[in-house]
């Protein structure tokens, strides 16, 4: 028959979401590091064009107000990717709980 | 009545020797987990049809800067807004329906706020060709490369829960 220890199922939990969040955290920095770069380039281009004169100094401001709204989207999907980590991080301490408590009855 | 069986079979399973109220509340809450399958929701679910009419709507973005680079100068109002209106509406269009399709779903503000961001800056870019009456091949480029941008972001954003599982 098995006991119930609260502690045991809590580091038991708080491993599951360590477990988790570290495996994915790779995977969010790969995409960062693939979002920074697009943003670079875009950069780059962007004072191109303004040296070269397909940009008036207005558009170039103009454009660098855009940039961030760009930026914006682009944490907006950082987010969207930090929520369905943390989403999957907290499910799995569930996970443990529920299995805990349902081995004890 | 089912709590009280619930509290009975559990505390004869304790391994602590005092048996404190607020350890009764905590297995009541996971009693409760396991009979309703509890489980958190901070995003929308993963939706293939919108992922694919994102990858649509970038492709179709995509073949409209790129038919207005390769086939057209900017000679000769060869780049006159007029002969881009219906490329503009068909894209709009589009970029309408993929805001308001993320608007119906819950837990969905990220994605909300990304279409809402390209749908403005493509109205912007209308405009600004508009008033021009043409573009040059550089602005197509760097219009080409901001929208691949938000695609990008859009789709990060749509298959987050997919990447992440």
């Amino acid at each position: 028959m098995s006991e119930f220890n609260i502690d045991t199922t809590l580091k038991e939990m708080a491993d599951a979401i360590g477990d988790t969040i570290s495996k994915d955290k790779e995977k969010i920095k790969e995409i960062i590091v693939e979002i920074l770069n697009r943003r670079k380039e875009r950069m780059k281009m962007l004072v191109e064009l303004r040296i070269t004169g397909d940009l008036t100094q207005q558009r170039f401001e103009s454009r660098l107000e855009d940039e961030k709204k760009v930026l914006e989207a682009e944490f907006n999907a950082i987010a969207a990717l930090n929520k369905a980590m943390v989403q999957k991080a907290v499910n799995a301490a569930l996970d443990v709980l529920t299995k805990t408590v349902r081995a004890l009855l | 009545m089912i709590s009280l069986i619930f509290q009975i079979s559990i505390m004869s399973k304790l391994s602590y020797p005092h048996f404190l109220p607020k350890h009764f509340f905590v297995l009541i809450f996971a009693f409760l987990l396991i009979t309703s399958s509890c489980r958190i929701q901070l995003i929308a679910d993963y939706d293939a049809n919108i992922s694919e009419q994102i990858e649509r709507t970038a492709m179709k973005v995509e073949r409209f800067y790129l038919t207005m680079l390769e086939t057209t100068t900017v000679e000769n109002n060869g780049r006159a807004y007029d002969h881009f209106t219906e490329g503009y509406i068909d894209i709009e269009v589009e970029l309408i329906s993929l805001l308001n399709r993320n608007q119906v779903r819950p837990l969905n503000e990220n994605s909300v706020r990304i279409c809402e961001i390209t749908l403005e800056l493509w109205q912007k870019y209308k405009l600004e060709h508009k008033e021009d009456n043409s573009i040059s091949d550089g602005v197509i480029g760097l219009n080409r490369l901001t929208f691949s941008d938000l695609f990008f972001a859009m789709q990060v954003a749509e298959r987050a829960k997919e990447l992440i599982d």
